[in-house]
């Protein structure tokens, strides 16, 4: 057999028919079904859904939200006050644009320990509702950092699948320039 | 060349080519086992943007085609081919090692395989990364130049080849 064109096309091939299996696989196991649904918050915890206003019934419960929440949900959370917002976009969108009190924690940051100095620093614990956030459609930015808080201990994560650009469309309100509690990143 | 040098050339590609698919195997399958931490791995050599959504299907298609792969390359089907694409990769990742120790201010470990380390020891890539798949991509090379030696598919579709022409020119002759 001779070295040649041969021998590339069956390169491809080969590399052709091990993309297929991948998407297959991907396809029955993407990575953000390894988080785990949020826990429902317990009597004490700091994120209990609104009190209902005598018999009417509670115009929204964080307890309802699955992992992946929508615009209007994150928004409705933010609202409470009570819920912690992670931007997890480049530091230059956020310097640009953000929903407000968000942290900036990009995946890029990931293997700095970022994560947990924004826990020591800001006053974040695992036991605490968390949203992340990035560009919403395909970006992948927010699962990475959602797997991460996961290891971490958290277990109320829920991830913003619209994203920013929805955010800023819907007119809500939002803030510009660094980190407040950590700053630009190094 | 002798009977006996061609019988030492082939089993000792065939022993190349089982070092080589068995190291992709047991690679291949660490990633597989965990995709999300090749995912967090492949992101901290900030190589790729984020916002494409490249960084999952890439957590899936790097081990299925070394496992691919290494699995045409225990039977020795499409051998020189498959260890093309091993060779290939392993260039790549080199390359990637590269481009984290000349850029100021990233750290990251290889992931090359999960947790696992071959040569070099655990923590942040360096050039000891490089150098092991240098050797790697040695151990492959005679693979992709001279086939998959004894005991292959190939070898054996070569055989049944070369068969059917004498017999059909027999014949004529």
């Amino acid at each position: 057999m001779s070295w040649g064109g041969n021998t590339i096309a069956r390169s491809l091939a080969l590399v052709t028919v091990a993309t297929g299996v991948a998407f297959v696989d991907w396809g029955f196991r993407p990575i953000v079904t390894t988080l785990a649904p949020p826990k429902q918050d317990e009597p004490g915890d700091v994120t209990m859904p609104p009190v209902a206003d005598g018999d009417e019934p509670a115009p929204f419960d964080a307890n309802t939200l699955g992992t992946e929440i929508g615009t209007e949900d994150a928004y409705q959370l933010w609202l409470g006050g009570m819920t912690t917002f992670i931007d997890a976009r480049p530091q230059h969108e956020y310097v640009e644009g953000h929903i407000p009190f968000a942290f900036l924690v990009p995946p890029d940051s990931l293997g700095d320990g970022r994560l947990g100095e924004m826990m020591e620093l800001g006053g974040v614990f695992p036991e605490m509702r968390v949203v992340v956030y990035c560009e919403g459609g395909s970006c992948d930015a927010s699962h990475l950092v959602a797997l991460n808080l996961q290891d971490m201990g958290f277990t109320k994560i829920h991830i913003d699948v619209d994203g920013y650009p929805s955010w800023v469309e819907a007119g809500y309100e939002i803030e510009t320039g660094p980190d407040a509690v950590l700053g630009e990143l190094p | 060349m002798s009977g006996a040098a061609r019988t030492f050339g082939g089993a000792t590609l065939l022993v190349l080519r089982l070092a080589t698919a068995g190291l992709f195997i047991w690679a291949a399958s660490v990633k597989l086992s965990d995709p999300v931490a090749f995912a967090t791995s492949i992101n901290g050599f900030k190589i790729l943007p984020h916002q494409h959504g490249m960084l999952q299907p890439l957590a899936f298609m790097v081990p299925w085609t070394e496992l691919v792969c290494a699995a045409a390359l225990v039977v020795g089907f499409w051998g020189r081919s498959a260890a093309l694409v091993l060779g290939g990769m392993l260039a790549v990742f080199a390359a990637a090692v590269v481009s984290v120790i000349l850029r100021p201010g990233i750290s990251v470990e290889c992931g090359c395989f999960g947790k696992f380390t071959l040569l070099c020891p655990p923590g942040e890539a360096d050039w000891c990364n490089v150098i092991q798949n240098g050797i790697l991509i040695a151990i492959a090379l005679p693979v992709m130049i001279w086939g998959p030696g004894l005991f292959s598919w190939d070898r054996w579709a070569e055989h049944r080849c070369r068969m059917a022409r004498a017999e059909a020119a027999e014949p004529a002759a």
